[in-house]
């Protein structure tokens, strides 16, 4: 009797899968929170950043950053310059992360060993 | 000491003495086989897992005749004599072998686990690795 030795790639295709949608998770969240009420406060700050930007000064409209600016004791231009450098930061992640996460993926899916995908996911640099 | 064991050989039951009143008349009446023994320095574990009766004597079980460890690379293939009635697991997966043999070629670049089992012979396993060609 001849016996093939051969793997079912399946499960472990499916372990990293996974693998790579929460690293991915992680690496995104060094940029900004995921939870809602982090979302709501990004959103809000985007708002007031662009309302600011054309040139709206108002407390009432620019409430997040007029309470914020008041709070830490700086000036609506210091923290809107802060706000912006981060917001570029996220702008400039979230593409670059979700890029290499389907990239790495349609690579797991294609491998033909164990170690070709075991080899896929640990040279993933997320930096 | 009695030593029950069943039509393998394999040891399922020792009791120690002193042996109760009418117990050998209780196991024949099962028609269970037993063995007395002197009440010896037993090694349990062993006398469980490497040893069996055969021929009305305590023996150690065989050992098959097998590599610990395979290298194959990709569309290679080795020949493994076994005794007829062995079973082949691969990675958990058992396979009856018909022959007193069997064949493993190396497809897919990876380490498995075989086991043979054929009793009275202890399980053998060997981890075969395969390369790529």
């Amino acid at each position: 009797m001849k016996l093939n030795l051969i793997k079912d790639l399946g499960p472990l295709r499916s372990e990293k899968l996974a693998q790579i949608d929460a690293d991915a998770i992680r690496a995104l969240e060094r940029y900004r929170t995921s939870s809602d009420y982090a979302s709501a406060v990004y959103a809000l700050k985007r708002d007031e950043l662009s309302a600011y930007d054309a040139g709206a000064t108002s407390a009432e409209r620019l409430r997040l950053m007029s309470a914020e600016a008041k709070a830490v004791g700086t000036s609506l231009a210091d923290l809107a310059g802060t706000w912006r450098v981060k917001m570029l930061a996220e702008d400039d992640a979230l593409p670059r992360i979700e890029a290499q996460r389907q990239a790495l993926k349609q690579a797991v899916r294609a491998a033909r060993t164990p170690a070709e995908i075991e080899r896929i996911v640990a040279g993933a640099s997320w930096d | 000491m009695i030593l029950i064991f069943d039509d393998n050989g394999q040891i399922t039951q020792t009791t120690n003495s002193p042996i109760p009143p009418g117990y050998i008349e209780t196991i024949e009446g099962l028609g269970w086989n037993y063995l007395i023994r002197p009440d010896d320095e037993i090694d349990y574990v062993r006398l469980y897992t490497e040893q069996y009766v055969a021929d009305g004597q305590v023996v150690d079980r065989p050992r098959l005749d097998l590599p610990a460890q395979i290298s194959l690379t990709v569309g290679e293939t080795v020949r493994l004599d076994v005794p007829t009635g062995t079973t082949i697991s691969i990675d958990g997966s058992a396979t009856p072998l018909p022959d007193n043999f069997v064949e493993i070629e190396g497809e897919m670049p990876a380490q498995y686990q075989l086991q043979f089992t054929n009793w009275p012979y202890m399980a053998a396993n060997i981890e075969v690795t395969v390369h790529e060609a």
